[in-house]
Formats: structure tokens, C-alpha cells, sequence
């Protein structure tokens, strides 16, 4: 197979995907802000596990299973990235600032077409209400689901699915330098221009207009709710639930196996180590230059925490746009840039060095650790946030001593939320770390990829578990001690 | 205000020429001004600049060029930030209240700024100072009428509620200055000035300084000694609310505080048969309308507000229509009537 073709198929594929999205984003982001409390935690948890579970793992449960049936095993990864990518579109959907044109604008547009109107200027009035309303508003969400499933490289590396990420892994895979790989990269990175552009185009221009409110919430009642909850249950099983029962048959026994196994064991936990440090120190510059990005300069009229160009100063637009791009380019296009600059020019000296895979991996993710930082802007930027502030300065040390507290749920949970899950990701990273892992690094996930191939074992399956959990673990006890020592702090 | 109107030993806040820059256009362009304590309200209409300019004192934003001192405000023994440059006086300004363990200063922001993780009674008990019975929380909660809602988070509750709440936390920090953006705002009229009484004599008995924004001119004239009318980013007045209210500078100040009838030299001669050097004012209820068969004055229409009417005369000697304001006991003119109008203690 050519790169043309896989790149077609990409294409289309990412394409059909990114439409069909789009409603099922605003359905899921309409109906997180339609409930409260334990449902909103509910729907928020079962919403975000199709997108959070490793797809390393998705992958290994369905790799081998519709193979020998080509046409079922595309439609089947089809509808696996599609109720992967929903959650990323619900989540830019529930930060995008409503469009110009608003429901009730254009509905009092229609009032005043003359009913002996002909049919075609009620079109045009109707299609360039729609543009200027809710196809705007959708051009950021589609754009960011299209580049999602278009840069996606595990789920059909493992199932055997045509893709132009799979054909450029495995040139730069069998290719002896870099450079080679890199010389068919302009089109798909064509491709990807072609929809980013555009979409950061309308980003940029989006600013909250004085008169824009949001639209009205409705409450999650009815068809809607039955709909929606529906989704939600089929989509966690499909993602998370099916692959964990697949795997999970002989994982016991396979437990056994690995542990009787000593040095194979102790060689596991040391990839798992380098793997969980490199992505920790990743996550870290990421978070950091994240921050940096938004940091508030001096005046900033944060709201309630939406996507709004207005909201950071016009002059230091360009320089983070241009910081974010590669992210937004993919972990395996990032990857092989960094590779050649690594390889190519006097920074080869410390190519042997995590360095490479760790400005990768935070630049890969960068785009994410913004867009996570804003999602919780209105919380940590906030006027409750200055007002923890105002109390952790109090005379009193009781008061401060809350002012303390209220500082870590409204500043730092967040940060460390927004840490936590950066270096995860970047932990399971496959492209990147196969590329630029130092001698003797590879990183855990990236050696379980290369056996998953052949077979499912129950071995490879307590292996896959220990690989991808014990990061996890490590996570929520460093989350533990922080938030305990906070508390020491308060006392 | 300048330092005449206000001894500095009483001042709260000095803003020296404070510009904060906006999309577009500045939100503060040059603002000199002093704060005194007492209670003083921030009025001007939207866009004015009212809310940038209690986010300066409240040191949620930080002035694009000048200087923005605060006297006792912000400085506490545990400030983690540099305190904002002290005023150049030779005495320590006097904050309201004596205890030094109080907060300095709190906020009820335009957004509520309300804690999404905590409680309602949550929110009070966390800011009441050390040795405040949490029974003061229960009586706050009752006061407001949150009781009922003392379990709930910021997201069960309705706009009026978190608004409610947000003034009912500030009292509960009892901190020496409270900073609110159109507080009570989205509270329904009628139990509004329910609230309010609590507001006030919370801060009567804790002398407590207040610092609001409204749009209210009943707000003002009932709660606010001093007031600051913005325009366009900039003070158009600062100054006692009597001074405003009474002896406005300007027709467009005076609207700041309500309807006012304004009659240049001329316009006073022909309506009121007053022989003034400058513009007479006065307020609806210094405004009589009396029916005089023999006026040349007529009524074209008449519209009663509930406390004010407002009435479109004309004159048989051919002037042109004017529009004035009076507060009658009974609502009985009519179009046709004929008036005379007189005025009681003109300046």
C-alpha cells in the first residue's frame, strides 16, 4: 500500500468521523451543563473513560478479534475512535463562547422573512444565519476531532487498519536515518495545515460579544436524558469495560507466571520507571510553559473559564500559537522533527539523552495542557480564588490556615490534576519514545506494543495490566502525599 | 473626594492618576481618587468602569500605569505579596475597628466567587474569624434565608441565591472593609431591602467600611454617605451623597441619583417665575404642582411611577413642551389641567 492511498483513507475516514462527532459533542456538552452535583460527577466520569483509557489497551483486546474480516474490523475501529474523540469534542464544545449568531438571533431572523419570500433567498437568509451561528461554532471541535483521529497511531497499528501513521512509522522504522521518513511527511502535514489553519483562524476571532449570552440550559429530562445516559453506557463498555474482561481471562494466572519470573519482572518495572520519569519530566515543562501561556498579564478579564481570544493580550498571541503548532501536528510528526534535529545538527551530542523524547513529549502535549488549564481557568483565575488568597493572607492563623486549604482546592488540585494526566499520556506514548528513547529507556508501553502484535497471552496481559496501572498508582500516592502536606501546612 | 472633603486619617484608599487598559479602549483612564472609610458608592452606567475600578482596590488586577495605595488594607503580618505603597501621611490612617485579628478587607465580586466544593454553611464557617460562635454562621443563613439551603453547593442554587450568599460570607469575615459589586443584585425587590438592613447594621455594629457598586440610586441615597460617579473610565464626581443628590454639578451627574427637574436661568423665569443667575434644580419632591385655572400652564400627560409622575406641559404663551417631575400624594392630574409650579428651598 502507497502512502496516497492510506493517506485517502485517513482522510476520509478522519473526516466522516469528525462530523459525526460534532452532534454527539453538543448533545454530551449541552447535557453537562444541563445537571449538578453527583449527576454532573457521574456524567462527567463515564463521559471521559473512552478518552482517558489507554488505547494501548483498547487495541490489545481488539486487535486480534474481526482480523480475518476486514471490512467489520474497519467499522469496528471506526466506531472505537469515534466514542474515543467524543469526549474531546464535548469538552472544547463546553468551552467554546457562544456563537455570534445565537439560537434566539436567528430564530428572530426567521420571524422576519415575508412569508411571499421565495424559496431560495429563505435559504440563503437561513444558511448564512446557520454560518455565522452554530457551523462556526462547530468549525474548532471538528477540526480538533479530525487532527485527534487523524494522528492516531496505536489503535490501528494494533487492529491492521489502513493509515498513513502506520505507513510513515514503519518507513521510519525501516529507513537507516530520519531524514529519509521525513521526506513524505509534507503531505500529511499538508493535510493537517489545511485543517488547523482554518480552525485557528476562527479561534482567533472568536471574542465574547458584550450582548452574547449563553444559551439557555435545559434540563436533562425525557428522550434526551435516556439518550444521553445510554451513549454514555455503551460507549464505557465498548472502550474500557469489554477490554478489561478480554484481557482480564488468565490474567491471574499470567500474574503468576510473571512473578515466578523474576528478571523479567525487575526488567518490566525498570521500563515502567524510565517511562513514568520521562513522562513525569515532561508533563512537568509542559504544565510549566502551559501556565506560563496563561498566565494572567496584568488584566485579565477572566470569565467562566471559556475560549475567548479577548482573554489574553493580542501581542503574545503569536508567540503561543507558534509554541503550541507541533502539538497540535501529532506525536509521531513531532517526533520525527525532533529526531532530525537531534540527529543532524551539533545538539547530536546529547542525542542519547532523555532530552529529545522529554521536548517531544512536552511539545506534543502542550495543546492539551492549555486546553486543560482553561478548562479550570475560571476556577483557579477566579474571584474565589483571589478571595482564598485574601483569607490565607489573614492576621488570624486559624483563618489562614483555611485560606490554606481553599487554595489547594481552587489553585493547585487542579494543577496537579492537569500534571497528573500529562504525565500519563505521555507515559503511553508509543511514537515519540520508540523514535527517541536513550539506549537502554525504552519505555514499557513501547516494548509490550512490539509483542502485541503476534498473540494474547495471558503473560502479555498481566504485563499489559502491571504496565499501564502502576503508573496510575504511582500518581494518585504522589496526589496523596501532596494534598497531605498542604493539610500539614494548614495546621 | 478630595482631602478636604475627607481628613486622611480616615482614608481607605488613594488612587494616583490609575489607568487600566480594556479591548479597545481604557476601563480606567486616569482616575485620581480617595477612598474614605464610611460606606461610599461607586455609580456610573454600564460600561463605566465601576467593576474594574473595585478589582483595583481588591488587588485582583493591578493598574496599568499609576498608583493605587492602600492604608491598612492589605498589610497583615502574614502578606505573601508586597503590600500596595503606603500613604505618605504622617498619621496611620484609621481602619474601621480595633481588632487586629480581623480581616483586612473582603469581596462579593460580581460573579459571586463562590467555592464550588464547599457548602453553603461551609462557606460561612470557613472565613468567620477564630472565636466567633458558628451559631453566628446559623443566624446569618436565617437572615438571608439559606437556612434551608445551608447543605447545597454554589451549583444547586439560583442567581439570587449565590448572590445572597456572597453577601452573607462577606459579613461573616467581619473584615474591616467590604468591597461589593452590585451586591443583592439579582434579589427579588421585595426582600432586597430586608437584606439590606442586615448589611447595615452589620456594618454599624462592627464598624465596618463598605465600598459598592450599584446601579440603585435608592442603594445610594439610602446606604452611602460618600459617592464616585464614573463616566466613560473616568471620576465625573466624587464627593457626599448630599452634595450630589441636592446640588448636583451637572444635569447629567444629577440623573446618577434619580429624576431631577433642571431649568436654565431662562427656563426658571418662564416655568417657575424665578429670577436665577444659574440653572435651578430641583428634585421631584421639592417640585409642587398646584391646578391654577389662570396658568397659562397645560398638562398634555401625565404618568404616575408609583413614588414619582412625570408630566409633559406645554404653554399658551408658546414655549416649548417641557417634561417635569413631582411626587404627588394622589396621582389626580390630568391632561388639560391647569397648573402652576412651585418650588420649595431653591439654592
Amino acid at each position: 500500500m502507497s502512502l496516497a492511498t492510506a493517506l485517502c483513507w485517513s482522510c476520509v475516514r478522519c473526516l466522516a468521523i469528525a462530523l459525526l462527532v460534532w452532534p454527539l459533542s453538543r448533545l454530551l456538552s449541552e447535557a453537562w451543563d444541563a445537571t449538578r452535583g453527583s449527576t454532573r460527577r457521574g456524567l462527567l466520569a463515564l463521559l471521559f473513560v473512552p478518552f482517558l483509557f489507554p488505547e494501548l489497551w483498547v487495541g490489545y483486546a481488539y486487535a486480534l478479534w474481526l482480523i480475518q474480516h476486514p471490512v467489520w474490523n474497519e467499522l469496528l475501529f471506526d466506531l472505537l475512535l469515534l466514542l474515543k474523540l467524543v469526549p474531546a469534542g464535548a469538552v472544547v464544545a463546553h468551552l467554546s463562547p457562544p456563537p455570534p449568531m445565537s439560537a434566539q438571533a436567528i430564530h428572530c431572523r426567521r420571524l422576519a422573512i415575508r412569508s411571499d419570500a421565495r424559496w431560495s433567498s429563505r435559504f440563503a437568509v437561513q444558511l448564512g444565519c446557520h454560518v455565522r451561528g452554530p457551523l462556526r461554532a462547530a468549525v474548532p471541535a471538528v477540526a480538533l476531532v479530525f487532527l485527534l483521529a487523524f494522528q492516531d497511531y496505536e489503535l490501528p497499528s494494533l487492529m491492521g487498519i489502513k493509515s498513513w501513521t502506520v505507513w510513515m512509522f514503519d518507513a521510519q522504522a525501516g529507513a537507516r536515518d530520519a531524514t529519509t521518513a521525513l521526506h513524505h511527511i509534507g503531505w500529511p502535514l499538508a493535510c493537517e495545515l489545511a485543517v488547523l489553519l482554518p480552525a485557528l483562524a476562527v479561534t482567533l476571532s472568536n471574542s465574547v460579544q458584550p450582548t452574547a449570552m449563553a444559551e439557555p440550559v435545559w434540563p436533562l429530562t425525557g428522550l434526551r436524558s435516556a439518550i444521553v445516559w445510554s451513549y454514555l453506557v455503551v460507549s464505557a463498555t465498548l472502550t474500557a469495560a469489554i477490554p478489561i474482561a478480554i484481557t482480564g481471562r488468565g490474567m491471574f494466572a499470567g500474574f503468576g507466571q510473571l512473578f515466578r519470573n523474576q528478571s523479567q519482572l525487575a526488567s518490566l518495572l525498570s521500563n515502567i520507571a524510565s517511562g513514568f520519569v520521562i513522562g513525569a519530566l515532561a508533563a512537568g515543562l509542559t504544565c510549566g510553559v502551559a501556565g506560563r501561556l496563561l498566565t494572567p498579564n496584568p488584566s485579565p478579564p477572566w470569565g467562566e473559564g471559556k475560549i475567548d481570544a479577548a482573554m489574553l493580550p493580542r501581542r503574545r498571541a503569536g508567540v503561543r500559537w507558534l509554541l503550541m503548532l507541533p502539538g497540535c501536528l501529532g506525536s509521531l510528526v513531532v517526533g520525527l522533527l525532533v529526531l532530525v534535529l537531534f540527529q543532524r545538527t551539533p545538539l547530536f551530542v546529547v542525542y542519547d539523552t532523555p532530552l529529545p523524547l522529554v521536548i517531544a513529549l512536552a511539545a506534543w502535549l502542550l495543546p492539551r495542557g492549555v486546553l486543560m488549564l482553561l478548562l479550570w481557568s475560571g476556577i483557579r483565575h477566579g474571584a474565589g480564588s483571589h478571595l482564598a488568597d485574601i483569607i490565607h493572607r489573614a492576621p488570624s492563623a486559624p483563618v489562614a490556615a483555611k485560606g490554606i486549604d481553599l487554595m489547594w482546592h481552587l489553585r493547585h488540585r487542579p494543577a496537579w490534576f492537569c500534571w497528573m494526566l500529562v504525565s500519563y499520556w505521555a507515559y503511553l506514548d508509543l511514537t515519540s519514545a520508540a523514535m527517541l528513547a536513550p539506549t537502554g529507556m525504552a519505555s514499557a508501553p513501547v516494548r509490550l506494543y512490539d509483542l502485541m502484535h503476534f498473540s494474547r497471552t495471558s503473560l502479555l496481559s498481566a504485563q499489559t495490566c502491571l504496565t499501564l496501572l502502576v503508573p496510575v498508582v504511582l500518581l494518585w500516592i504522589g496526589f496523596g502525599v501532596r494534598r497531605q502536606v498542604v493539610r500539614w501546612l494548614a495546621v | 473626594m478630595n482631602d478636604s472633603d475627607h481628613t486622611v486619617s480616615n482614608l481607605l484608599w488613594r488612587l494616583h492618576d490609575v489607568t487600566l487598559r480594556g479591548v479597545g479602549r481604557a476601563r480606567l483612564d486616569g482616575v485620581s481618587l480617595n477612598i474614605a472609610s464610611g460606606t461610599t458608592a461607586v455609580i456610573g452606567y454600564s460600561g463605566a468602569g465601576k467593576t474594574s475600578l473595585l478589582k483595583l482596590l481588591v488587588r485582583f488586577e493591578r493598574p496599568d500605569a499609576g498608583r493605587v495605595e492602600s492604608s491598612g488594607v492589605f498589610e497583615s503580618p502574614r502578606a505573601r505579596i508586597p503590600p500596595a505603597p503606603p500613604l505618605d501621611v504622617g498619621e496611620k490612617p484609621r481602619v474601621a475597628g480595633g481588632n487586629d485579628a480581623r480581616l483586612p478587607l473582603f469581596w462579593v465580586p460580581q460573579t459571586d466567587g463562590l467555592w464550588p466544593h464547599l457548602s453553603v454553611f461551609e462557606h460561612l464557617t470557613t472565613v468567620l474569624p477564630p472565636g466567633v460562635n458558628a451559631n453566628a454562621a446559623k443566624e446569618l443563613l436565617t437572615a438571608f434565608d439559606l437556612l434551608a439551603l445551608r447543605d447545597a453547593r454554589p451549583d444547586r442554587l439560583s442567581q439570587g441565591e449565590r448572590s445572597r450568599l456572597a453577601v452573607a460570607r462577606a459579613l461573616a469575615s467581619h473584615a474591616k472593609v467590604l468591597v461589593m459589586d452590585e451586591p443583592l443584585v439579582h434579589v427579588d425587590p421585595a426582600r432586597a431591602g430586608t437584606y439590606w438592613n442586615v448589611v447595615r447594621d452589620h456594618c454599624r455594629t462592627t464598624a465596618t467600611s463598605l465600598v459598592i457598586a450599584t446601579h440603585s440610586p435608592e442603594v445610594v441615597l439610602r446606604e452611602a454617605e460618600h459617592v464616585v460617579c464614573l463616566s466613560g473610565g473616568c471620576v465625573a464626581f466624587a464627593g457626599d451623597v448630599p452634595t450630589l443628590y441636592d446640588r448636583p454639578p451637572s444635569r447629567e451627574l444629577a440623573r446618577f441619583l434619580g429624576p431631577i427637574n433642571w431649568f436654565t436661568p431662562d427656563e426658571a423665569t418662564w416655568w417657575l417665575g424665578v429670577t436665577s443667575a444659574g440653572d435651578v434644580s430641583c428634585r421631584p419632591e421639592r417640585l409642587s404642582v398646584v391646578r391654577d385655572d389662570a396658568s397659562p400652564l397645560v398638562i398634555r400627560s401625565s404618568r404616575f411611577a408609583g413614588s414619582v409622575a412625570e408630566i409633559e406641559l406645554s404653554d399658551d404663551r408658546g414655549a416649548p413642551p417641557m417634561t417635569i417631575f413631582h411626587r404627588p400624594a394622589i396621582d389626580d392630574l390630568r391632561p388639560g389641567d391647569r397648573v402652576t409650579l412651585r418650588v420649595s428651598d431653591v439654592d
